[in-house]
């Protein structure tokens, strides 16, 4: 990665030298070396400090949203920040002028947890060679299997590379078919059971709101799960399955599955199980190969004019 | 000293739970750990802190403050019933302690809290102390210990296949005599020695000395545009921490019935302090992460001579972005010297 951090840097550099953008959002170092932070270089001696390493984890997309009100943002992309970069696109939040997106391939980013109940002890540093991972910690060097050490979301993750950059820096990996066979289990449950699931899950949820916050499909400039004529502020048992169902349904169709409402979770709630469950229903009722990039067919995300059931201003029906 | 075999607990907790109150315990569920109402499920043993913490308890994500029915001209108000008593087992110092911070906001001086003194005086906190501290754990930092009393009723030091139990208060003792047959008697040195050599690298690499006098001094320090950058305004730090207290009283009507209730809010979410009028006096996050942390480092200890921190790591854990405490007094300590 030092050669690409490297380049990166010096892009980074080119750009706010010559003023194209304002700020270049990427990763700088965290308090704990194995968990960089989001930074944002304003300045191009600041590009010298983006890092670039295999605990990157935040996603980056959503950040675009607050940055573009000030001028031009340049960013680095992983597959998972650009299909976010995408769905802010289609979405008409922000304008491809306005941003210049740095690409890279991305193999896998280490959970620092995971690795640390792996290795059994703090992981400094981490290679990431296809199915196998090498992690590295102050007494040893030893190698593990992709599961034991990678986040949720690069597990099922088949988007490595960005489809929109302005560079590519590094070799393209191409895109794969998304696994949504661990939807199955749950859909084979008996309702009881799949409700008692369910329920489960959501009594934990704090409505902290994190999952909402880090979602680029989240775009909305005003959120109904803030109203309370739509969503009431009890955290009782009703009140929690109208929240993920809403949150669900608002982004079925429009998720990218990067993975970032998951990853924020401080519940462990599995949200990316419910939105790859709408993801699957899209994919078998519409047809739609591969409903999480946008710009494809999106049977969700657009209303056309010659729609069999027409438009209904008011909501009457036919 | 009392000696607490392990193979006991289940019949001393379901023994609390007969004597009428809800005994809350943390049970694995999903590979959360979380404190639930225990009736009678395995009791997780492996786990650093709860996802939920005493707040939970104490301080419930809602609860009703009053009922009503009938129409604004004609309206019957009723008080919920009292809270029914509580135990809570498995409990870590660092939260226990944090509920002590939490009654001095609550409890001290002219205007007392009813809801949250009913629940607390009603709640008996049976703390676990730690043996080992989790990678985020730095309560030692901010005067806690892996041992430490602080806010428990009784304390159960892990010892090989039980506990032994130190009661601070009278309210431990009381829970304590439910198990007078279970309980034996044992030579042991003071197991709160234990804590002073738990290993906890995260504490070692936090200065606060001062840092409050020098925080008022630097309001308006341009460190907090670049600190608060990278937040996101979810309230996940504010509701996982247990010092956290803040709530917002809301309404929920059904026709001519209805509930008054006050459930968690966070000063991170954009709408906080949003007027009707549409004034904001906090309207970016510039402003609302150095309320956090001013409010936790600075007016906190001005009030009350202590940080509103225990150092549990939740912040450190859960923050998406790794905006937690330990590294904005980091941050912090690099600007402000
Ligand atoms: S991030 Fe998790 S806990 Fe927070 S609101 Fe979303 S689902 Fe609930
Ligand atoms: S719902 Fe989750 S996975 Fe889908 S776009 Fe939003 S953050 Fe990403
Ligand atoms: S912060 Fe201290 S008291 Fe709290 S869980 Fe960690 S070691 Fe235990
Ligand atoms: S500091 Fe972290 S957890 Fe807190 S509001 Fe900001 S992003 Fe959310
Ligand atoms: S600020 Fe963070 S570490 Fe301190 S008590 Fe709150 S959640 Fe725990």
């Amino acid at each position: 990665m030092s050669d690409i951090q490297a380049r990166l840097r010096e892009i980074a550099r080119r750009l706010l030298t010559e003023g194209h953008v304002r700020v270049f959002i990427g990763f700088g170092p965290g308090f704990e070396a194995n968990r960089p932070v989001p930074f944002f270089a304003a300045d191009p001696d600041a590009a010298d400090r983006l890092l670039l390493d295999e605990f990157c984890a935040a996603g980056l997309a959503r950040y675009v949203l607050e940055e573009v009100r000030e001028g031009p943002v340049g960013l680095v992309a992983r597959g998972c920040d650009g299909l976010g970069l995408e769905r802010l696109l289609a979405d008409h939040r922000v304008a491809r002028e306005q941003l210049y997106v740095v690409g890279v391939s991305c193999r896998g980013v280490v959970d620092p947890d995971r690795a640390c109940a792996a290795a059994g002890e703090e992981v400094r540093a981490a290679r990431v060679n296809g199915e196998t991972v090498t992690l590295i910690t102050p007494t040893a060097e030893r190698s593990f299997p992709r599961s034991a050490c990678l986040l949720d979301k690069c597990l099922r993750c088949q988007d490595p590379t960005p489809r929109i950059a302005d560079v590519l820096l590094g070799e393209a990996i191409p895109p794969g078919e998304r696994d949504l066979a661990h939807v199955d289990a749950v859909e084979r449950m008996p309702s009881d059971e799949r409700y008692r699931f369910w329920a489960r899950q959501f009594e934990r949820c704090l409505r902290c709101l994190a999952c909402r916050q880090v979602c680029p499909a989240c775009n909305c400039v005003s959120c109904s799960l803030d109203r309370p004529e739509w969503l009431e502020r009890g955290t009782g048992l009703a009140e929690q399955f109208m929240f993920h169902f809403t949150r669900a349904y608002h982004v079925a169709g429009r998720c990218v599955a990067c993975g970032e409402c998951e990853r924020a979770c401080p519940a462990g709630i599995p949200l990316g199980l419910l939105n790859d469950k709408f993801m699957k229903d899209l994919r078998d009722l519409f047809g739609v190969a591969a409903p999480h990039r946008p710009g494809d067919v999106e049977p969700l995300g657009k209303f056309c004019p010659d729609d069999p059931e027409g438009w209904h201003e008011g909501g009457e029906g036919t | 000293m009392r000696f607490l075999p392990a193979t006991a607990l289940p019949r001393w907790l379901e023994r609390l739970r007969g004597d009428g109150a809800t005994v809350w315990a943390p049970v694995d569920e999903d590979g959360v750990v979380v404190l639930r109402p225990w009736e009678g499920q395995p009791i997780a043993s492996r786990y650093v802190n709860p996802l939920n913490s005493l707040k939970d308890v104490l301080l419930p994500r809602t609860e009703t403050i009053l009922e009503f029915e009938g129409r604004p001209t004609d309206l019957a108000v009723r008080e919920p019933a009292p809270p029914q008593s509580q135990v809570v087992f498995g409990t870590r110092p660092c939260d226990a302690a944090a509920m002590e911070l939490n009654d001095r906001v609550f409890l001290e001086g002219t205007f007392v809290d009813e809801g949250f003194r009913r629940r607390r005086e009603t709640t008996t906190v049976l703390t676990v102390a730690c043996t080992v501290a989790g990678p985020h754990c730095f309560c030692r930092a901010v005067g806690g210990s892996p041992t430490a009393p602080r806010g428990s009723d009784l304390v159960l030091h892990p010892v090989e296949n039980g506990y032994l139990p130190e009661a601070p208060t009278s309210r431990g003792e009381k829970a304590l005599r439910a198990a007078s047959d279970l309980v034996e008697d044992v030579e042991h040195p003071d197991p709160r020695e234990a804590g002073r050599t738990v290993a906890m690298p995260l504490a070692e690499r936090i200065a606060l000395d001062g840092l409050a006098a020098r925080l008022r001094d630097h309001f308006e320090h341009p460190c907090w545009d670049a600190i608060s950058r990278r937040c996101h305004s979810c309230g996940l730090c504010t509701f996982v921490c247990p010092t956290c207290y803040c709530f917002a009283v809301f309404d929920s009507l059904r026709v001519t019935r209805g509930r008054r209730q006050r459930g968690w809010d966070s000063c991170q979410f954009k709408d906080f302090l949003l007027m009707a009028g549409g004034h904001n006096p906090r309207p970016t996050r510039k402003h609302r992460v150095r309320q956090r942390f001013l409010h936790k480092l600075c007016y906190f200890p001005e009030a009350y001579g202590e940080y509103q921190c225990v150092g549990c790591g939740r912040c450190v854990a859960g923050c998406p972005v790794g905006l937690h405490l330990p590294a904005v007094v980091d941050e912090l300590g690099e600007v402000l010297g």
